[in-house]
C-alpha cells in the first residue's frame, strides 16, 4: 500500500518535471527563429563618459603580472591594466604608446623607437630604454605565460640612448609590431632581482608604467580592485577604480545592479532591449568553432573534393540558427570572419548544398554500392569518428546529421576538454571539433596553421597543418612571401591571395564564430570600445581612458 | 597490545602509501599535460595557447620530462619534509592553495554535517515515535521524495527564492567583497550570511539518508527485548526513548556521519558552483581540468587523510557508545 502511494507521488513529480523542462525547450527553439531575423534597435541615449567605480564579472585569474596570470580566462587584459608595451591597438589598428614613433630599416630587419619622454614606473623611477632591453633580455630566461616574443625572431636589443632602443631581426618579420602589442615592459630595478618570477608575488612585482595600480587582489574570492595611477603618463583614466567582484550568475548580478557590464544570452534579449538605460551590441566574430580533417590519418581525404563535399554538406547557417541562437555568423572557408581587417569578400562560397556535395563525392568515386546509406569506394566506407568536447555534442549531432544526408557516415565521440585537447596535439583522431578565439588577430595565423613549412619564426600553433597533415605549395609560397612583406598594404593583397587558396581547398571548416552580446548600464559609463582584433570590450585598457590626447592620436 | 598497536601502524603506512602512489600515477595517467590546452570549455573563454616552445620550457621548468620514478621519489622525499609542492596552475605552493580555499570547505562540509545530523535524529526519532499515524507517513513521503532533488537544483532553487527574489541573502561568495570589518563579530556575522545558503542545501541534501536510517533503526530497535525489559521495569516512556532506543540507535548513525565527509565531498562541488563558493571543491576541479599534478596530489591526500581520520573518530566515538567496540 505504502510502496504504491509513494510511487503515485514519485510519478506525479516526475511527470511534472519532464513537463516543466519540455516547457522550457519549446518555448526557446520557438524563440531563437525569430530572433535571427529581428534586428537589434540601437539604443541611441547618451551615456556616461566616466566613473568613479565600475563593477565587473571577477574570478581569479592570477596575480596580475606576465609570469603569474593563468593560462585560461582574461588574465593577460589584468596585466595591461598595469604593464604598458610599447604599441597599443584601437579600434583601428596599432597606434603609439611608450613608444612615441619608430623608424624601420629599409631591409626590415631593424626597428628603432623613440620612447616618449617623461615616463615613470608607478614607484616613480624613470622609466627608460634599459627597461626595454632588460625585459626582453629577462623573457629568454624566463618565458612569460602571454606576451612572450618567440626565440628566432629577435636576435638583439640595443639601447641607443635613455630614450631610444633598437630590436635587430633575424629575418624580416611582418608582425614583429603586432608582437609588440602584447610585449609588456617590465621594470628592472626590481625584476633584475628576482631569479625566478613565476614565485614573484610581492607587492613590487605589479609596478608598472600603466593607468592603473593594483589595489587589493584577493585569490581565494577571485577579487580585484585597481585604482588610477597617478603618476600614468598618458590620457587621464575615465574610470577611476575598477572592481571585478564574483558572481554566480552574471545576469542576475547584472540585473541586481552588481555589476555594470555583462554578456546576455539572445534568448533573452528583449528583457533589456526595451531597456533605455541598457546598450546591448554585439561582438564582432573573433571567437569560433573549427572542423579539423586528419589527412594523415584517413589519407583519402586528401582529395580536396571530399573535403569540399563536407563544406557543402554542413549547413552552418543552420548551426548559428540553432546552437548559437542567430548570435553567431557562419564559418568562410577562407578561414578569417567577415569582421577580421583583412577578410576577402571575393572568396569561394560554400552555401548549404547537399546535391553539389553529392556530385563531389561521386566525382571522387564514392557511391553507395550496398544500399546502407553510406557512400563506399574499393571496399571501405565514407565513415568517421568526429571528437569533440562535452560542450560540442549538439554541434556534432547536428553535423552527423546533415552529412548522414550526404552519405557520409560519423561517429560523435565526446572527450574531456583535456584528453580531445591531447589527441588534436598528437594527430590521434579522423574529424575533430574545436572551439577558441583570436580569430581577429593578425591574420598571419593564416600561415601559422595552414602552412607546413618549418619556418623559422611563429612555430607556434602545435595544431597546425603538419599536425593533420594538410601540404600545399602555392599556400607555402604565399605563406613565406606574407612574413617577410613589409609593406601593409602589399601584405593584404597576399593575404587575400591566401583566403582564396585556402576557400578552394578548404584544409579545415570554420563552423560557425560566435557574436555575443554584450550589455552595460549606460548611466554608469557608456565608454566601451572594441579593439580592431578582440571580441570582448572590457579586455581593451582604452576602455578604461578618457578618449582624447594620446589615446585619440595615431 | 604492543604488537597491536604496530601492526595498526604499519596498516596505517601502507593505506597511505598505496594512496600516495595513486594519486601520483592516476592524474598522470590522464590524456594531456598541463600546458597543451588549445581549446576553450566555452564559447567566448578566452585562452592562452602556448607556443611549443613555451610548452617544453615549463615541462623543464616543473621536471615533468624527468623519468616518472624519479618524480615519484622526490615527491615522497619533499613530502617528508612536509613540501607538498607548487601548483602549476596558480604558481604558489600547493599547501598554501589548499589553506586558502580548505576553510571555507570545511565551514559548510562540518556545518552541514552538524545541522543535517542532528535535524536528522530528531525528524527520525520523531517519525520512528508516531509510527502508523499518518504524521510518519507524510513525513516519510516527503523527506524520500525530497531526496530525489540533486544538490545542485535545490541550490539553484533556494538562491532564486532566497537570493534572487527576496534579496534576503547574497548571489555569490563567502565574503563581501572589499569589506571593511570593524571587528570580529561584524566578520564572523559576514561569513555566516554568505555560508548560510550553501550549508543549508548540503544540510538538505544529506537529510533524508539520517531521517531514515534513525527512523529504521529506531523501530528496529524497538522491538528488542531490553526495550521491553526497561518499559516493564516502569520507566518513563521519554527515558526509554532517549536512555535506551535512541543510545543504541545512533551507532550506525556515527558510522554514516564519519562517512558523510567523503560522501559531501562529492556534492560540495557543484553546491560550491552554485553560489560561487571559494571551496576547495572548485578548486580540485579546476586543478583536474587544468591537469595541475601537485595540487591534484595535494587536495586528494588532504581528503583521504581527513577520511581516516574520521574513521578513526569513527572508531573512538563508538566505543564510548557501544563498550563492548574495543580499539
Amino acid at each position: 500500500m505504502e510502496k504504491k502511494k509513494l510511487l503515485v507521488l514519485f510519478s506525479v513529480f516526475l511527470t511534472a518535471l519532464i513537463l516543466m523542462t519540455a516547457g522550457c525547450i519549446g518555448q526557446d527553439s520557438a524563440k531563437a527563429g525569430t530572433l535571427a531575423e529581428e534586428t537589434l534597435a540601437e539604443n541611441t541615449a547618451d551615456g556616461s563618459l566616466n566613473a568613479d567605480v565600475v563593477y565587473l564579472i571577477g574570478g581569479d585569474y592570477g596575480y596580475p603580472q606576465p609570469f603569474t596570470i593563468y593560462p585560461r580566462g582574461p588574465g593577460s587584459s589584468k596585466v595591461g591594466m598595469i604593464f604598458d608595451s610599447l604599441v597599443e591597438r584601437d579600434e583601428i589598428g596599432i597606434i603609439p604608446w611608450l613608444a612615441e614613433s619608430w623608424e624601420v630599416s629599409p631591409d626590415g630587419t631593424e626597428y628603432t623607437f623613440k620612447l616618449r619622454e617623461g615616463i615613470v614606473w608607478s614607484d616613480g623611477a624613470p622609466f627608460t630604454a634599459g627597461d626595454v632591453k632588460f625585459t626582453f633580455d629577462y623573457e629568454q630566461k624566463n618565458v612569460p605565460v602571454s606576451g612572450g616574443i618567440e626565440s628566432g625572431v629577435v636576435d638583439n636589443v640595443q639601447v641607443v640612448d635613455s630614450g631610444t632602443v633598437k630590436f635587430v631581426l633575424s629575418q624580416p618579420v611582418s608582425t614583429f609590431l603586432y608582437k609588440l602589442t602584447g610585449f609588456k615592459i617590465i621594470p628592472e630595478h626590481i625584476y633584475e632581482n628576482v631569479p625566478d618570477p613565476v614565485s614573484f608575488l610581492d607587492p613590487q612585482a605589479v609596478t608598472g608604467t600603466g593607468p592603473f595600480l593594483l589595489d587589493e587582489y584577493n585569490k581565494e574570492h577571485g577579487t580585484y580592485r585597481f585604482v588610477t595611477n597617478d603618476n600614468f603618463w598618458g590620457p587621464d583614466t575615465a574610470v577611476k577604480s575598477v572592481e571585478f567582484v564574483p558572481v554566480s550568475d552574471s545576469l542576475i548580478a547584472f540585473e541586481q545592479g552588481e555589476i555594470d557590464f555583462t554578456g546576455i544570452s539572445p534568448d533573452i534579449l528583449d528583457r533589456f532591449t526595451s531597456d533605455p538605460d541598457v546598450r546591448v551590441v554585439q561582438q564582432p566574430a573573433f571567437w569560433g568553432y573549427q572542423f579539423y580533417f586528419n589527412m594523415k590519418k584517413c589519407p583519402e581525404l586528401n582529395d580536396k573534393r571530399i573535403r569540399q563535399a563536407f563544406a557543402y554538406a554542413i549547413d552552418r547557417d543552420e548551426l548559428v540558427e540553432k546552437i548559437a541562437r542567430g548570435a553567431g555568423k557562419a564559418g568562410k572557408m577562407g578561414i578569417l570572419s567577415e569582421d577580421h581587417i583583412w577578410y576577402n569578400p571575393d572568396q569561394p562560397e560554400y552555401g548549404y548544398n547537399p546535391d553539389k556535395a553529392g556530385a563531389l563525392l561521386d566525382e571522387a568515386g564514392w557511391i553507395d554500392t550496398d544500399g546502407d546509406g553510406i557512400r563506399d569506394k574499393d571496399g571501405e566506407k565514407l565513415s568517421y569518428v568526429l571528437s569533440l568536447g562535452s560542450g560540442e555534442v549538439r554541434i556534432g549531432e547536428l553535423i552527423k546529421e546533415r552529412l548522414s544526408e550526404a552519405g557520409i557516415d560519423v561517429q560523435v565521440k565526446a572527450l574531456e576538454s583535456k584528453s580531445r585537447d591531447a589527441n588534436l596535439k598528437n594527430g590521434d583522431f579522423e574529424l575533430l571539433i574545436s572551439g577558441f578565439g583570436g580569430w581577429g588577430k593578425d591574420a598571419d595565423y593564416l600561415r601559422t596553421r595552414y602552412c607546413d613549412t618549418d619556418s623559422q619564426s611563429g612555430m607556434s600553433v602545435s595544431s597546425g597543418a603538419a599536425v593533420f597533415g594538410y601540404h600545399n605549395d602555392t599556400l607555402d609560397a604565399l605563406g613565406a612571401r606574407e612574413l617577410q612583406e613589409s609593406d601593409d598594404g602589399k601584405r593584404m593583397e597576399i593575404v587575400y591571395n591566401m583566403q582564396t587558396v585556402l576557400a578552394d581547398d578548404v584544409p579545415a571548416i570554420p563552423l560557425y564564430y560566435t557574436t555575443n552580446y554584450d550589455a552595460w548600464r549606460i548611466s554608469k559609463y557608456d565608454g566601451w570600445m572594441n579593439m580592431y582584433d578582440h571580441h570582448a570590450r572590457t579586455h581593451s585598457i582604452l576602455s578604461y581612458l578618457e578618449r582624447d590626447g594620446i589615446a585619440e592620436k595615431r | 597490545m604492543v604488537k597491536d598497536r604496530n601492526s595498526f601502524i604499519f596498516r596505517l603506512s601502507l593505506t597511505l602509501f598505496v594512496i600516495l602512489a595513486i594519486n601520483f600515477f592516476l592524474p598522470r595517467m590522464m590524456p594531456g599535460d598541463p600546458f597543451s590546452t588549445t581549446s576553450a570549455d566555452e564559447a567566448g573563454e578566452e585562452i592562452i595557447v602556448m607556443t611549443e616552445e613555451q610548452r617544453l620550457y615549463y615541462i623543464n621548468y616543473y621536471g615533468l620530462d624527468r623519468p616518472l620514478h624519479e618524480q615519484f621519489l622526490v615527491y615522497i622525499k619533499n613530502l617528508m619534509t612536509g613540501d607538498l609542492g607548487r601548483s602549476i596552475y596558480y604558481k604558489m605552493p600547493v599547501s598554501d592553495v589548499i589553506m586558502l580555499h580548505l576553510p571555507w570547505t570545511m565551514l559548510i562540509v562540518v556545518g552541514a554535517t552538524v545541522i543535517s545530523t542532528i535535524s536528522g535524529v530528531v525528524l527520525g526519532t520523531l517519525s520512528a515515535m508516531n509510527r502508523k499515524k499518518g504524521s510518519d507517513k507524510i513525513m516519510m513521503t516527503g523527506m524520500i521524495a525530497f531526496a530525489e532533488i540533486p544538490s545542485f537544483l535545490l541550490g539553484l532553487i533556494l538562491l532564486l527564492i532566497f537570493s534572487v527574489h527576496l534579496r534576503l541573502f547574497p548571489l555569490a561568495g563567502a565574503i563581501t567583497p572589499f569589506a571593511n570589518y570593524t571587528g570580529p563579530a561584524e566578520q564572523a556575522w559576514d561569513i555566516l550570511y554568505h555560508a548560510f545558503l550553501p550549508v543549508v542545501t548540503l544540510s538538505l541534501a544529506q537529510l533524508t539518508d539520517v531521517y531514515l536510517l534513525t527512523r529504521n533503526t529506531l523501530i528496529t530497535v524497538t522491538t528488542k527485548d531490553y526495550i521491553r525489559t526497561a518499559r516493564a521495569k516502569g520507566l518513563g516512556e521519554k527515558t526509554v526513548w532517549t536512555r535506551h532506543a535512541l543510545r543504541n540507535a545512533l551507532l550506525p548513525v556515527v558510522t554514516r556521519t564519519g562517512f558523510m565527509i567523503g560522501i559531501m565531498m562529492g556534492g560540495v562541488v557543484l553546491v560550491e558552483s552554485v553560489f560561487s563558493y571559494p571551496g576547495i571543491g572548485m578548486t580540485l576541479r579546476s586543478a583536474v581540468v587544468g591537469r595541475d599534478y601537485p595540487l591534484i596530489q595535494g587536495i586528494l591526500l588532504v581528503i583521504a587523510v581527513s577520511i581516516l581520520i574520521c574513521n578513526l573518530l569513527v572508531d573512538k566515538i563508538y566505543g564510548k557508545l557501544d563498550p563492548r567496540v574495543v580499539i
